[in-house]
């Protein structure tokens, strides 16, 4: 037995060495692989779990009341039982220390916050809100205004000690969304700094912490007295809506997996069936020397299960360093720290890299073990491999593959989709590469030597080719798609604040300052100021149909029905709103008019002649359409969906906005003079805030093409199995053209032709899907215009065929100057 | 001994049947030599495969040293053939993955000797290819690679040694020294050979000549 052992060791070691550019490939193929899957999966796990374990915590408590008004009154309204355990104000402000000045967003607290979570303050552990007179910041607004805890800031109208630096905020949602950095204002605090004004944008939330078995009525009681245009949550439902979230952004990084994983078993498939292949006949005259077949069983099993462990290691060591990468990439998108990843990650892709090796390996294995000794005499004679076998073959290894997307997915419906997608998109992948080839052949005539040579032996090999055109077409496509829409997206926010016209908006203006902020505007050199009154009001019915009953067929229509609206009025047309239908009221209309923008008249099905009804402060105001307005949103300048004629709205409690232009180098002392004398006003700059729109987005998109890259890696290793398992075909090749006379540079060009047109196709084919999966998404997904980059494609067409063409002339480059000599003998 | 009875073996190919070797009755006393001649295609390896129990026969027995191997399994003829039996291919089937003196060791590690190594020293010595021990049979030329299958054959000394065409991939120079080494061997070790051969003189060296034609035995 132990001499059994040694011998299964020895040969194994041997076919190691003699074998190594085939295990390399193999090695490869399965870290890639590996890598791929626990990078992104144990990703993908880690939100999921942040995102569960957080989503209490994210809604602030068990029951929340949110809503864009003032519910101070409802709260005093209410009875003692029913009064919220804690309540949170959100708003923009401006913070400032008279030198500098910064936009943050206040958060003002009050009763027993924080119901769930922790906030932490740094040097201070767990506290709840700040001292009177005080404020906790975010580390980032100490560094913007260049003070240290210990300094006063200026919010509103108070002044306010700097007592500590915020560390952890349970309920701060996405902190790459929000607008400048956090400060923490405790509810005492509030009425002195007069922030909380007519027209001022905030949200409120009611929050509430009780035990499970009083929810359901506590639930009943508030939905029954529940304000107008609020909405109440509790956190169970939370939870579903979040994880559902996290659930269809996981399964789209996971899909790439998936891709990663598929095309990593095609690789290892190619290698070990070309390993397999060659090793019959040896195997039979093993056999026939009187070895038992589990010998041969043994020794493979022995190197393919060693490979596939080794490589599982150093792909789930991979992985996990690069996941551990992706929050840096993504920055602070994903909420606070994620949890660490699972042993059961490590087991996983351990696992998976044995199974995806042994699924792979064990029809040819099985059929080396069964190889008759008798074959040692006839050699000569190919195995008959029937088409139908062959077909089953595939399948079968369909099937398996499928079976461990299956497992991986923990679902069937998403595992069988996900594997029976793929498999198609590769599936088409190779027909159109069999189309191309068929043409290519059909250009033969026309080239010369190393032409024909290099589009022959593409087509010799199709089965090769093919299986290496598919897979690196999907790797592309993986890679390219999500880059097309990064760009799209990107020009969508990144419409450049046009040359001349305005660059910050202003808000929060109350009526009887409009006339000194508008002067002081003109003295501090800003122009194309005029503000504008803004009233919050809530939609009540179109034409006698109340809001809630709308037939409104979109989800955006829904929100745009429910949520607060900023109404305005005027008295002459704006100049860049052009009229679409009907005309402009007389500026001295008595009648209640309504001037809507396109889209919201569209969303909600409103017309010329309808009479809209919107709430304000609790009282009513109706209005009928007589015209319809188009606005260029591209514009940043103050821009209203619901425009009301003179007059109706004069009474309303209302606050003023504008946007205004101010050259660069007067930016600055302009924002701390306007917020000097008028504390409550907030300034935003919009360079500020598309830059940080731009950021998000491609830190989103690098994460995305990340994971593309893995895919493409996972191709680029199936192109190596496919180099690797040619290299016998390639030196006789090339021993045939030298016999024939053919000099080194023909070979040499030949083989580069054959490699760069292998990459040219392939990355053809995946461009094509890119830009045709990238409309689709930008149509149906994201509703932006879609102009995929000329310049991107050629440069991915480029670097593809660059880039196989090194992978395969590196892949043969011995294969082809070995002299025939030592070839014709390695192939005895 | 080798000793066949009514051996015959017929193939079917897309629904037609071929008899490769019709019913043969053969003889070949311990010790002896017997060449086996005939055309191309006429069953000669077919033949030698049914006796070496590398294939089995459509009918009749084959008894190898007083053991009739016909109704053995699969493994049990492995194991065999691993302890009496030899062989040279005419394509000399070293394994390519291992060392001259590894594949020269290798029977007798299947045996499970612990003295492999050094046994197969001795024989591939024997071959004079001492200096070639390291070598991947890849870099052997086809006569050194012959003469190492031959030193795999012999080295755990089998009582019956079959060969197919041991020279048919050689030059005369080189198939000479393949075929001297093999009867010197056979002279030392009174091995029982069967070969297969198209070279007259080859066959001529051997105690007795059996000619197939067409799968029958003249
Ligand atoms: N498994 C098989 N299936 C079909 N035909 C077979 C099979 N084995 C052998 N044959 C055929 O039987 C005939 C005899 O084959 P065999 O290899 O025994 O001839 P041979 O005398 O050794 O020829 P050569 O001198 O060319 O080696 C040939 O026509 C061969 O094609
Ligand atoms: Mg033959």
């Amino acid at each position: 037995m132990a001499l059994t052992s040694q011998l299964v060791l020895n040969l194994a070691r041997r076919e190691l060495a003699y074998s190594r550019r085939t295990f390399t490939a193999l090695f490869l193929a399965i870290t890639i692989g590996v890598t791929a899957l626990t990078a992104i999966n144990s990703f993908a796990e880690r939100i999921e779990l942040a995102m569960a374990a957080r989503s209490g915590e994210l809604l602030g408590g068990d029951l929340r009341i949110s809503s864009q008004r003032d519910l101070q009154p409802f709260v005093d309204s209410l009875p003692p039982a029913l009064k919220p355990d804690a309540t949170v104000l959100e708003m923009p402000s401006m913070a400032s220390t008279g030198e500098q000045l910064q936009l943050v967003e206040v958060k003002v607290v009050g009763g027993n916050y924080p119901l769930l979570g922790e906030l932490q303050i740094r040097d201070q552990g767990l506290q709840r809100q700040p001292p009177a007179g005080s404020v906790w910041v975010e580390p980032s607004l100490l560094t913007q205004l260049n003070i240290d805890v210990g300094d006063t800031i200026e919010l509103g109208f108070s002044q306010l000690t700097v007592a500590g630096v915020i560390d952890h905020e349970p309920d701060r949602v996405a902190g790459a969304f929000s607008i400048g950095p956090r400060v923490i204002l405790a509810h005492a605090d509030l009425a002195d700094s007069r922030l909380l004004q007519p027209g001022s944008r905030f949200r409120t939330r009611l929050l509430y912490g009780r035990p499970p078995s009083e929810l359901d009525s506590l639930q009943q009681q508030l939905d029954k007295i529940l304000p107008k245009g609020s909405q109440l949550e509790n956190a169970r439902e939370g939870l579903e809506t979040t994880r559902e979230m996290t659930r269809q952004a996981s399964r789209y990084l996971r899909l790439t997996a998936f891709a990663g994983l598929l095309l990593a078993m095609v690789s290892v498939f190619l290698s070990v069936s070309g390993l397999l292949e060659q090793r019959v006949i040896p195997v039979a005259t093993l056999k026939a020397i009187g070895a038992p077949s589990s010998l041969v069983l043994q020794t493979y099993l022995l190197l393919l299960v060693s490979t596939a462990l080794a490589a599982g290691l150093v792909g789930v060591t991979a992985g996990m360093t690069l996941q551990n990468l992706l929050p840096q990439l993504l920055g602070n998108l994903l909420p606070g720290d994620l949890p660490k990843p699972s042993n059961q990650a490590i087991g996983q892709g351990l696992a998976v890299a044995c199974m995806m090796t042994l699924f792979a390996a064990l029809p040819p294995l099985w059929r080396l073990v069964k190889t008759p000794p008798v074959r040692v005499l006839r050699s000569a004679v190919p195995p008959a491999g029937s088409l139908f076998g062959k077909i089953g073959q595939a399948l079968a290894g369909m099937a398996t593959a499928s079976l461990l997307l299956i497992w991986l997915a923990q679902d069937f419906k998403l595992g069988a989709q996900a594997s029976a997608g793929l498999f198609l998109l590769m599936l088409l992948f190779a027909l159109a590469g069999q189309a191309i080839l068929a043409l290519l052949l059909k250009s033969v005539g026309i080239g010369g030597l190393v032409w024909r040579q290099a589009v022959t032996g593409l087509v010799r090999r199709r089965t090769h080719t093919l299986f290496a055109v598919a897979a690196l077409a999907t790797g592309i496509l993986a890679l390219l798609a999500p880059s097309l829409i990064q760009q799209d997206l990107l020009r969508q926010w990144l419409v450049k604040v046009p040359q001349n016209s305005p660059n910050h908006f202003l808000i929060g203006i109350q009526r009887e300052q409009v006339p000194d902020i508008t002067q002081l505007l003109a003295e501090l050199g800003a122009t194309q100021f005029s503000p504008q009154p803004m009233i919050r009001a809530r939609l009540v019915s179109i034409d006698d149909t109340a809001s809630a009953d709308l037939e409104l067929t979109t989800s955006r229509a829904r929100r745009m029905a429910e949520r607060e609206n900023n109404l305005s009025w005027r008295r002459l047309p704006e100049p860049n709103n052009p009229i679409l239908q009907g005309l402009w009221w007389q500026p001295n209309t008595e009648q209640h008019e309504l001037s809507l923008e396109k889209e919201w008249a569209e969303l909600l099905g409103a017309t010329l002649g309808s009479r809209i009804t919107f709430e304000i402060s609790g009282e009513q105001v109706s209005g009928v359409v007589t015209s319809i307005r188009q606005v260029d949103w591209e514009r940043l300048t103050t821009n209203f969906f619901v425009i009301f004629s003179p007059g109706v709205l004069a009474d309303a409690p209302s606050s003023y906005v504008t946007s205004f232009r101010v050259s660069e180098a007067d930016a600055d002392s302009l924002r701390q003079q306007l917020i000097a004398k008028f504390p409550n006003l907030t300034v935003i700059d919009m360079r500020q805030m598309l830059a940080a729109m731009q950021s998000i987005i491609e830190r989103l998109a690098s994460a995305v093409q990340f994971m593309g890259a893995l895919t493409l890696l996972a191709g680029g290793a199936v192109l190596l199995a496919v180099v690797v398992a040619e290299r016998g075909r390639v030196s006789q090749e090339a021993a045939l053209l030298r016999a024939l006379g053919a000099s080194n540079r023909q070979i040499s060009a030949i083989f580069t032709l054959r490699f760069g047109l292998l990459g040219t196709v392939a990355a053809l084919l995946g461009i094509f899907a890119a830009v045709a999966a990238g409309a689709v998404l930008a149509a149906r997904l994201l509703h932006i215009s879609y102009q995929p980059s000329m310049a991107l494609l050629g440069l991915t067409l480029l670097i593809s065929g660059l880039l196989v063409t090194l992978v395969g002339r590196a892949g043969c480059q011995r294969a082809l100057t070995e002299s025939p000599l030592t070839l014709f003998r390695e192939t005895n | 001994m080798i000793s066949a009875k009514k051996l015959s073996k017929s193939v079917s190919l897309q629904e037609a049947h071929f008899t490769i070797l019709q019913p043969t009755d053969l003889d070949i006393p311990a010790g002896s030599s017997c060449a086996v001649v005939g055309p191309s295609g006429s069953g000669k390896s077919t033949l030698l495969a049914l006796l070496a129990g590398l294939d089995s026969p459509t009918s009749g027995t084959v008894t190898l040293s007083g053991v009739n191997i016909t109704n053995l399994n699969e493994e049990a003829k492995a194991r065999f053939r691993r302890d009496h039996i030899g062989f040279i291919f005419q394509n000399f089937q070293l394994m390519p993955t291992l060392t001259a003196l590894e594949n020269v060791a290798l029977p007798l590690q299947l045996q499970g000797r612990r003295d492999a190594q050094a046994v197969a020293k001795q024989w591939l010595a024997k071959t004079g290819l001492s200096h070639r021990e390291q070598h991947l049979p890849a870099l052997l030329s086809g006569g050194e690679q012959q003469r190492v299958a031959v030193a795999r054959a012999f080295a755990s000394e089998p009582a019956i040694l079959f060969a197919d065409e041991p020279t048919g991939s050689l030059d005369g120079h080189n198939g000479e020294q393949v075929l001297a080494l093999m009867f010197d061997l056979n002279a030392d070790k009174q091995t029982t050979i069967l070969l297969v051969t198209h070279d007259q003189r080859v066959a001529d060296r051997c105690d007795r000549q059996i000619a197939l034609v067409d799968g029958r035995l003249q």
